[in-house]
């Protein structure tokens, strides 16, 4: 497995794009004009207003940037308890290994969404938009983690019984140089885990905007964009509502497109 | 046990809920090349990871004595084990290219082994290598050694892998099935290696392998291993004396009469052996 | 291929869906006459004594035979089994004569033993039924029956509107209660399938009126469906004849295709308010609440919202503009020369400077220097609040005001607003389903756990409390009608003075009628369309 450059490179340029967007001179996230809203594609709006009369394109480029900044660090962190639990529980003693997968098992069986709707009801409410958006992320990562563990963990049990292993230590080499060497073979394991949460967690955020969790208001979300799709009254103003959803579906793809099989 | 013992075999080995090895006893003189021939399944590669100690990694238990130099393996501890590994006995893998570390360079993989037993520096390990290297006849450039062990062919990656059970010039080198990966002409090549290898050093083998050709072409003695245990145990020249019936079933599925085999052994030796037995 | 394989799970999720919708959106086979729409959810129970939610409610006023009716159109309590009523001068006696040759469904006599039946079962303590409170002491009432068409209610203190009291009282046979399969009203419970339908029937013994044969439909089915989409969907096929209550995006949607099929009867009886948490015990800052109690940072907050905007945007322009806690459509308590504070950023920069604030930069800070920032609570799942709290959040922006916009799930929203009292700004809406304002002594009293800005006060907190406090006693003890007026007119001023509540909306009452369903006279009270259910059919009935 390793990283397609040239598509990378396309969300790399899409990225650029929309934090021009939204850093242009004028440009806000949040700015309401009251008589403007729904209106048309225009100079001024490329991509219309929103049923508050604010700029869909700056929304959307910010909902975008947020959604990937956040998913990619939620990412990173859920791979790297992965990584942590999974080789602990693989090399560990047997009963490390069974109690950790006992403690993913249970965390996969919890009902997540209601976890995340008491952590929403327990923050404190002047946590600024920016701190709940990074708080969800960071919970979604907090819960994301067990199902990277498993796949991890079966990745290391795998590398435990390796050839190469066993031949080390018929080399007699000491247990710490054939755990500085495994390090290096986690990578083509963790390398997909990495990149297989990232679109999990976009959508996941997707996922709590739309029940009215996530991020708030006026901070702009993928999920609280989606919201608009719910029902058929609202697609009837303006064709710009799919806008969002169009550029979710092409994100994804990318993103599931960037991590390819060698051979 | 005679001085000329190297190493005096008496185990019994098995997995959890099913006996593997029942009963498993041979010796092996120093500087002498024992086959250990068997069907698959007969318990081959559960012996070689006995010898080694290296049952426990797989979940097996071993008892019984692995006496090498008057010292049984099977008593010390995991630590002292870890001294004699690599050092006093040393192991050539069955598949060559899952043995080494697709992570790591070719050059990574002797300096770990060279400082898993020696203090000394990276000079006297270049300078070994130098030697080993040419010995086994691999280059010894720093860009082949840089290279990843998927960057190499399955008979360079054998050539690596028997250097790197030299290095350390262990007395015994326990081969596992070593040309079983590999085609006809590199299996010969490896026979062959091997072969000059015992001569020059006088490294006792003990050469496990079903190819019972190869086993013809390379040993001094041959021991059949038949369900765990060991049936019969000869020199190859009186193997057409074999008595017990698994022994004879192998020896019927050679391509070619015993006889045949025996005289081409004697004959076709290459060109070096020559010249080490002239040493 | 991996890009396949999404594609693929994307595909059938939406084939999925499409799939269940249309299983889903197949109601069951309307019978001949029958009229059909929906309910939000399953009736708690068909007990006309029981009732405490709005479904149950609804079968009960489709089902029960009431001594009087309080006409929702005409907002007067009409006789309906009882031929005549009277109050005795201290309010303390109510009279029914009961009309002659009454007969339950069942084609049994209904007398006046029935009648004192059913009143004392409903004031029976084991009963527990939620209606008994109104009697204020239900206990100390005694119900006599002197002969078989009279029944005589001694109340031993005067009730503010008991008349209205008996319209939810059903009169069922003595000792044979029902639970709606034997009534004296228009209707009776035929079939209940959970989760999919009630099925109601006419009663074929119903003879109040005098004449016709009502009701005109043999039968009334009531779709349990709470999803608003499917529902449009359903009436656009006809399949049901009304919807009470459409979201205002939906009433665009319909009024699009057929202008005729949906009516905006204004503003409703029910606000759309927000309000600071005032309680001394609330675990916020000391300065917060020093500004929540300043009568100049509520009046502020109340001039530099746009009313007229959250109405135009957050409801399509299906609603109208609040100021007052009583509805325009109440015309009997409306109070029409109330001052209230109007839109005026400029006013409320003003007022803040005078309460001590002061701008620096762009950012509101108190006279100790406390950045003004303070967050808005409101439910999630309802769009129209959550954009009218964005909308406010940017008018408050204007003055400096730093708002955060959160939404809650309900129980957690009122876990916060009843136990922890751990917020700042709530925004909710009202429903009064009842115009009289003694219906909101609970709200008003300071001592009631209903009083939200500052919950069980144990003495009034402010004088302009206690005021109110005092004029709501007044108005639900004195004799004279314009003595209450009075009284209810001074607490909307004081209300409209000190901003306790920040009225917001009115939202208007939206219906969609089918253009086949005869004899609708909307009201904006509860039920809308079926409050004359007697009288409605489709077309082409007699």
């Amino acid at each position: 497995m390793k990283i397609n450059r040239s598509i990378a490179a396309l969300l790399f340029g899409l990225a650029l794009i929309a934090s021009a967007v939204v850093l242009a001179p004028g440009a806000s996230y949040s700015r309401q004009e009251r008589d403007a809203t729904f209106a048309a594609a225009s100079r001024q709006h490329m991509a219309g207003t929103d049923e508050l009369g604010r700029d869909r394109l700056v929304r959307v480029s910010a909902a975008f940037l947020l959604s990937l900044a956040g998913a990619i660090m939620a990412s990173a962190l859920t791979t790297a308890a992965a990584a942590g639990v999974g080789t602990l529980a693989a090399f560990g003693p047997a009963s490390v290994g069974w109690l950790a997968m006992l403690v993913c098992d249970v965390f996969l069986a919890l009902p997540w969404l209601f976890l995340l709707m008491m952590v929403r009801s327990a923050l404190p409410l002047t946590t600024s938009p920016a701190n709940s958006a990074a708080i969800t992320f960071l919970v979604l990562a907090a819960l994301g983690w067990p199902a990277c563990a498993r796949a991890v963990y079966r990745g290391a049990l795998h590398l435990k019984s390796a050839e190469w292993m066993l031949h080390a230590r018929a080399s007699g080499l000491r247990s710490a140089q054939i755990v500085r060497h495994a390090i290096p073979n986690f990578f083509p394991l963790l390398l997909p885990q990495f990149l297989v949460c990232i679109p999990a967690f976009v959508i996941a955020e997707a996922n709590l905007g739309a029940l009215g969790l996530g991020v708030g208001e006026p901070l702009p979300s993928w999920g609280g964009m989606l919201l608009e799709l719910d029902n058929s009254a609202m697609l009837m103003q303006t064709r710009w509502v799919y806008f969002p959803v169009a550029l979710l579906i092409v994100v994804l793809l990318l993103l599931d497109a960037i991590a390819v099989e060698v051979e | 046990m005679s001085d000329e013992t190297l190493l005096r075999v008496n185990l019994e080995a098995a997995y959890p809920g099913k006996s593997i090895l029942r009963d498993v006893r041979f010796e092996l003189q120093r500087g002498e090349i024992l086959g250990l021939a068997g069907t698959s399944g007969a318990g081959k590669s559960t012996l070689v990871l006995s010898l080694l100690g290296l049952l426990p990694w797989r979940g097996g238990r071993v008892s019984g004595e692995v006496e090498l130099d008057g010292e049984n393996l099977l008593a010390l501890n995991e630590r002292r084990l870890r001294e004699l590994r690599g050092c006093k006995v040393a192991l050539i893998p069955q598949s060559p290219m899952t043995a080494l570390n697709s992570a790591i360079s070719l050059q990574s993989h002797f300096v770990e082994a060279w400082k898993a037993h020696e203090d000394s520096g990276r000079a006297a390990l270049d300078r070994r290598m130098q030697d080993l290297l040419a010995e086994v006849q691999l280059p010894s450039d720093r860009g082949f050694l840089r290279r990843r062990p998927s960057q190499i062919s399955v008979g360079q990656a054998q050539r690596v892998l028997i250097a790197l059970a030299l290095l350390h010039r262990p007395q015994l080198i326990v081969a596992d099935e070593p040309t079983s990966a590999l085609d006809p002409v590199t299996q010969a090549q490896i026979v062959d290696l091997l072969r000059r290898l015992n001569r020059r050093h006088g490294t006792a083998l003990l050469y496990v392998s079903h190819d019972l050709v190869s086993v013809l072409r390379l040993c001094d003695r041959v021991a059949i291993l038949d369900s765990g245990a060991i049936v019969e145990c000869l020199p190859v020249d009186a193997l057409h004396k074999a008595s017990h019936e698994s022994t004879r079933a192998l020896l019927e599925t050679l391509p070619v009469p015993l006889d045949v085999l025996l005289s081409f052994r004697n004959s076709a030796a290459p060109e070096p052996l020559h010249l080490v037995i002239a040493e | 291929m991996r890009l396949f394989r999404w594609l693929l799970i994307c595909v059938s999720l939406i084939l999925a869906v499409i799939l269940a919708d249309l299983c889903r959106a197949q109601a069951a086979p309307r019978k001949p006459g029958e009229l059909v729409w929906t309910i939000g959810y399953d009736p708690k129970t068909f007990d006309p004594a029981k009732v405490d939610d709005q479904e149950s409610e609804l079968v009960r006023y489709l089902t029960a035979g009431v001594l009087l009716r309080f006409n929702r159109l005409s907002q007067k309590v009409e006789p309906r089994l009882a031929e005549s009523w009277g109050l005795s001068s201290d309010g303390r006696t109510v009279t029914f004569k009961l009309r002659p040759g009454l007969e339950f469904s069942d084609g049994s006599n209904l007398t006046a033993n029935d009648v004192a039946w059913s009143i004392r079962r409903v004031l029976l303590k084991d009963t527990g039924a939620p209606v008994a409170e109104e009697f204020v002491s239900p206990g100390e009432v005694t119900v006599d029956s002197p002969d078989a068409g009279t029944v005589i209610v001694h109340l031993p203190k005067r009730v503010i509107g008991i008349g209205k009291v008996f319209d939810e009282i059903a009169i069922e046979p003595a000792d044979r209660p029902s639970e709606g399969r034997v009534t004296a009203g228009p209707f009776v419970v035929a079939e209940y399938r959970r989760s999919q339908f009630v099925r109601l029937r006419a009663n074929p013994h119903y003879a109040v009126a005098d004449g016709a044969a009502l009701p005109y439909a043999s039968g009334i089915r009531l779709d349990v469906l709470e999803n608003p989409e499917q529902e449009v969907r359903l009436f656009e096929r006809g399949q049901y004849d009304f919807i009470a209550g459409i979201p205002p995006d939906y009433f665009e949607l319909l009024k699009q295709k057929d202008p005729a099929s949906v009516r905006d009867l204004g503003p409703s009886l029910n606000t759309e308010q927000m309000w600071f948490n005032q309680a001394p015990s609330a675990p916020i800052p000391a300065w917060e609440k020093s500004w929540f109690q300043s009568r100049g940072f509520r009046l502020a907050v109340s001039q530099a919202i746009h009313r007229a905007d959250l109405a135009r945007i957050a409801y399509l322009g299906h609603a109208t503009p609040a100021y007052d806690f009583i509805s325009p459509a109440n015309e009997e308590w409306y109070d029409h020369q109330i001052s209230a504070p109007h839109t005026d950023v400029a006013a409320a920069k003003a007022t803040l400077a005078r309460a001590g604030f002061r701008v620096n930069g762009v950012a509101l800070q108190d006279s100790a220097g406390h950045l003004v920032k303070f967050s808005i609570l409101t439910n999630s799942g309802n769009a129209a609040r959550m954009k009218m709290a964005t909308l406010i959040q940017q008018d408050l922006g204007a003055l400096g005001m730093q708002v955060n916009v959160v939404a809650l799930d309900f129980p957690a929203l009122i876990e916060r607003l009843m136990h922890t009292q751990d917020y700042e700004a709530c925004l909710l809406g009202l429903e009064n389903v009842d115009p009289d304002p003694n219906a909101m002594m609970n709200i008003w009293l300071s001592s009631s756990p209903n009083h939200q800005w500052d919950p069980s006060e144990k003495a009034p907190a402010t004088s302009w409390e206690a005021e109110i406090d005092r004029a709501m006693d007044r108005q639900a003890t004195t004799m004279s009608h314009a003595e209450r007026k009075e009284a209810v007119d001074r607490v909307q001023q004081i209300v409209a003075d000190e901003q306790p509540f920040i009225y917001l909306v009115y939202p208007n009452v939206l219906l969609a009628v089918s253009p086949h369903l005869k004899g609708v006279e909307p009201a904006v009270l509860e039920p809308t369309i079926a409050w004359n259910v007697e009288d409605l059919r489709l077309d082409g009935q007699r």
